[in-house]
């Protein structure tokens, strides 16, 4: 009796897990290992591939290839490094803007708080492209920004704000928002209002206050949002490729071009190794440092 | 510092006013023309129902709050001005607010590295401040794996460590269970007697204030009702309100219809009541206080005038050493008793006679304005 | 009786600003949508159906239409195969998300931190990642790329998505019910019909939601793996975007923003109906 209750138990596990496995293993751990191994071959002619060993790809892009098999170019590094800065910023500024303004919404109450929420929820519902052709309304040179300002008398030729890293960091700012404020205020929002008052009870100024119980209780907050806003900046492909144009290529821009254009696809692998590794490093680090945390208390 | 003789108006709260404005447009006196002198080292419990104003008037002193009127002073000075962090006062809050993210250490520690004490001396101090909790050698500790009543040590020594004139405890014991509760009373008490400091403690539940206070509070309605020492309060209410809130209560209502040299005569509805008060007058309201404890079943006449009622049995109830009678009189006034057991059979329905000392009857004054603060 | 301290006021104000910033831009559009001018559209020039009218391919007032927009066909053809693509995706990553989180909620096994992380990982992927992973994979299998290929692609991310929010749905809902109907005489199955996914289903409804309008919105890996013929969307008006801009985009964008917006709505509130009855 038991052990026919144990196999349809069994029975039942198989069942329920063995079409997700069965999918996830053939089309993402699939795909996943073969780009890995695409990394490591030689790119044939006409976009092809020669099945051997071949580690120059990464030489190309860290500085080993000799000049023999690929060059080094340092502008790979180049895009690469204006890359991760483009994501730092984005990650500064969605933090600077958010951070109080999470504030400002726990104060309120419950009804507006609700309504708050909604509005930050509402932008994940529309179309992302719809959001970046707004600012490219905005940006371009006979657009909204250009014809206020020249209006204002503040300027008589136009600015070119299209096609630039600011543009493209409002871009990622403006889409990545809601990303960096939830986890912040659901931090924010715990926070309980009587440690401030406890703090202030044994002497410490608003500002004390801040720096020993507010900011390192938000911090996990804080870190979520970071990790939330800056994995997906780094490899971000349509900002740049719509309010960037050619002039500020990220490194999701190298490689749409290695894969639809220069046809080289163990490079185009390659880059999109180096954006997967220097994602697991963020998040081991994160997952180390929170399981430490855990361990802790 | 006034040296032998501790000032007995060290703190003085004058005419402290507070209105709130409810979601509905409607105001609440929180605060309602509160004066209230509290002296140096005194143990002094702020008591009342939710809502009557304690928590408010507690923030205010400690300066989460502010005064609409009306002045706060300590030893002489104003402090309404000051911002929290300023004021020499230190609260120990109702649900703790230890900092989850610091060690025990750390919590007890703050207040001192604000002050930018120096290491050796905060060490010392915070395993002091431990010590004198009962929780010496935590300090690496953090909060989460302590009990609830190690926490509340915790934060009473975190409260007590910037040596403050005066220590505000809002509802600290309300979380604990019922022994940690009846031990924390006691040990507060005695921290209290150690520091010789002032202890504003708030409460709803009258028997901790009973049993630590020096001198009771009791707030309703934003307003001072009485201003006493635990056995004043119990057994002289000045209020109906009192007397219903501290301890079991029965209360006569009637009018004085005779009037002697040796005291009145009471008609409660039919039922007479004789009181050695001799301060109403005839034809006037008395309400008469009877506390359940004063009645038994059998007369012990050695000393002063008994008196007895006759009531109909409700219900028994059993609570350990003694019985709970709940029963009405013959006016069909709702009673109640707390007697020794005896030979009278405690049966539904049955009759019962009650006799109490006369003396032990106590007049609540009849419908004038609450007392004010007094020493 | 409340004073607002002016650090209060200033952060009021800033606040407010922030949830301008993050609406102006769009509400620009949905008004521009309605000029006239046909040479800058940034210039008001009054009142206009016509952008509609031509994305709707209906007669306009405009001077010569065919110079505006290239073809309504295409745009539906897009849209058809967005609809198409998003349902069926829909569908499958419901019915992969749920029962692994059924799985993952009410059995222990060995594999258990194995398959947190195995859903865990599409979902923080880089999309251009995953995309560009996908399009070796289904050139070197030899599948023809089109609509197909993007159903698949999506379920991969889409399964994670939903195994979240009904994984919250479960932990949500108490495990004695499950005994209880075990003690009743249920089998796995008749408890699972009868019990579990009753409870689960606005979880369950919740996810389908999220995914569909995941789906409907993705850009970047319905690029790479779409086909000749398979436009999604996002895609034409990426192309649309990139040839310059054009009145029509603006009335395009507006009726996606009025289809989201509505879709959010039912969503939030048929979340608010569930979670006001126990």
């Amino acid at each position: 009796m038991k052990s026919l209750s144990i196999s349809r138990k069994q029975l039942m596990l198989v069942a329920l897990l063995a079409p997700t496995s069965l999918f996830l293993l053939v089309f993402f751990v699939g795909p996943m290992l073969i780009m890995l191994t695409y990394s490591f071959l030689e790119p044939g002619l006409y976009g092809g591939v020669e099945w051997h060993f071949y580690h120059w790809n990464y030489g190309r892009v860290l500085g080993w290839a000799d000049g023999f098999y690929e060059e080094f170019d340092t502008v790979y590094l180049e895009i690469l490094l204006r890359s991760v800065g483009l994501a730092v910023a984005t990650v500064l500024c969605t933090l600077c803007i958010c951070y109080p303004v999470a504030f400002w919404v726990s104060t309120l109450s419950a009804k507006k708080k609700a309504l708050c929420i909604f509005l930050m929820t509402l932008p994940f519902f529309a179309s992302m492209v719809v959001r970046l052709y707004a600012w490219v309304l905005i940006l371009r040179n006979s657009g909204f920004a250009n014809q206020f300002l020249e209006a204002t008398g503040l300027i008589t030729e136009p600015l070119n704000l299209m096609f630039s890293g600011t543009a493209v960091i409002i871009g990622m700012v403006y889409i990545f928002i809601p990303f960096m404020f939830l986890p912040i205020y659901s931090s924010v929002e715990k926070l309980d209002k009587n440690l401030l008052q406890a703090s202030e009870d044994l002497g410490a100024t608003p500002f004390t206050t801040f720096r020993k119980v507010i900011f390192p209780l938000t911090l996990p907050g804080i870190v979520a949002g970071c990790i939330l806003v800056f994995i997906p900046s780094l490899g971000n492909f349509v900002v740049p490729n719509i309010l960037g144009g050619a002039k500020v290529l990220m490194i999701g821009n190298m490689i749409e071009q290695q894969f639809l254009y220069a046809r080289n696809w163990p490079f185009g692998a390659t880059l999109s190794m180096i954006i997967i590794f220097m994602m697991m490093i963020i998040l081991s680090i994160y997952l180390y440092k929170s399981a430490k945390k855990q361990a802790a208390l | 510092m006034s040296g032998s003789t501790p000032s007995l108006e060290y703190i003085k709260i004058r005419h402290a006013h507070r209105q709130f404005i409810t979601p509905e447009g409607g105001i609440i006196n929180a605060l309602d023309d509160i004066s209230l002198p509290i002296a140096q080292s005194e143990f002094i419990t702020l008591l009342g129902p939710s809502g009557c104003g304690k928590t408010t008037l507690l923030k205010i002193v400690a300066g989460f709050e502010e005064l609409d009127s009306g002045d706060i002073l300590l030893d002489g000075q104003s402090i309404i001005q000051q911002p929290a962090h300023k004021r020499p006062v230190n609260t120990v809050f109702q649900s703790y607010a230890l900092f989850p993210h610091m060690t025990v250490g750390d919590n007890v520690g703050y207040g001192l590295d604000i002050a930018k004490v120096n290491k050796v001396e905060r060490n010392q101090r915070v395993a002091t401040a431990l010590d004198m909790v009962g929780l010496g050698g935590i300090e690496q500790r953090l909060p989460s794996q302590l009990s609830g009543g190690q926490q509340q040590r915790v934060a009473l020594a975190r409260a007590i460590i910037n040596r403050p004139k005066l220590l505000l405890l809002d509802e600290p014991l309300s979380a604990l269970d019922k022994n940690l509760r009846l031990q924390m009373q006691l040990e507060l008490k005695n921290l209290q007697t150690e520091l010789g400091i002032c202890f504003i403690f708030v409460t709803h539940d009258q028997e901790e204030a009973l049993t630590m206070s020096d001198r009771i509070v009791v707030l309703n309605g934003g307003r001072i009702e009485q201003v006493g020492t635990p056995d004043e309060v119990y057994h002289s209410p000045q209020t109906e309100f009192v007397a219903t809130f501290i301890g079991e209560s029965n209360i006569l209502s009637g009018t004085v219809i005779e009037k002697s040299e040796t005291g009145i005569d009471v008609d409660c509805d039919g039922v007479t009541i004789h009181s050695l008060d001799t301060t109403p007058e005839l034809g006037e309201e008395v309400k008469l206080l009877l506390r359940p404890e004063h009645l038994s079943l059998t007369p012990n006449g050695q000393e002063g005038a008994q008196a007895q009622l006759t009531m109909t049995l409700n219900q028994t109830v059993f609570i350990g050493s003694d019985y709970q009678l709940h029963g009405a009189l013959e006016n069909g006034l709702a009673f109640s008793a707390l007697t020794r057991k005896t030979n009278t059979p405690l049966i539904k329905d049955n009759k019962v006679t009650l006799y109490y000392q006369i003396s032990a009857l106590h007049t609540i004054p009849s419908k004038k304005k609450p007392t004010k603060g007094r020493i | 009786m409340k004073k607002q301290t002016p650090l209060g006021r200033l952060l009021s104000i800033y606040s407010v600003l922030f949830f301008i910033f993050l609406y102006a831009p769009v509400i620009l559009i949905v008004i521009y949508s309605f000029n006239s001018n046909p040479i800058n559209i940034m210039i008001w020039d009054g009142f206009t159906l016509d952008w509609y009218r031509s994305v709707f391919g209906l007669e306009t007032s405009l001077a010569d239409s065919s110079s505006y927009i290239d073809s309504t066909d295409q745009l539906l053809n897009a849209l058809l195969n967005s609809l198409i693509v998003a349902g069926s995706a829909t569908i499958i990553a419901t019915f992969l998300g749920t029962s692994t989180a059924v799985a993952l909620a009410r059995y222990r096994f060995k594999l258990h931190s194995f398959y947190r992380l195995l859903l865990f990982v599409p979902m923080v992927m880089p999309d251009i990642v995953l995309g560009i992973a996908l399009l070796i994979f289904f050139v070197g299998a030899g599948f023809t790329l089109g609509n197909s290929t993007i159903i698949i692609g999506h379920c991969t991310f889409l399964t994670s998505y939903v195994f979240i929010v009904v994984s919250a749905r479960l932990a949500g809902m108490n495990p004695l019910t499950e005994s209880a109907s075990a003690d009743l005489g249920a089998n796995e199955w008749q408890t699972f019909r009868r019990v579990t996914l009753p409870l689960i289903l606005p979880g369950v409804i919740g996810g389908a939601l999220l995914s569909f309008i995941i789906s409907m919105d993705d850009l970047v890996i319905t690029y790479f793996i779409s086909g000749v013929d398979s436009t999604t969307l996002p895609v034409f008006i990426l192309g649309m975007i990139r040839r310059g801009i054009k009145p029509e985009i603006n009335a395009i964008a507006t009726l996606m923003l009025l289809f989201s917006v509505v879709i959010a709505s039912a969503g939030i509130y048929f979340k608010s109906k569930n979670t006001s009855t126990p």
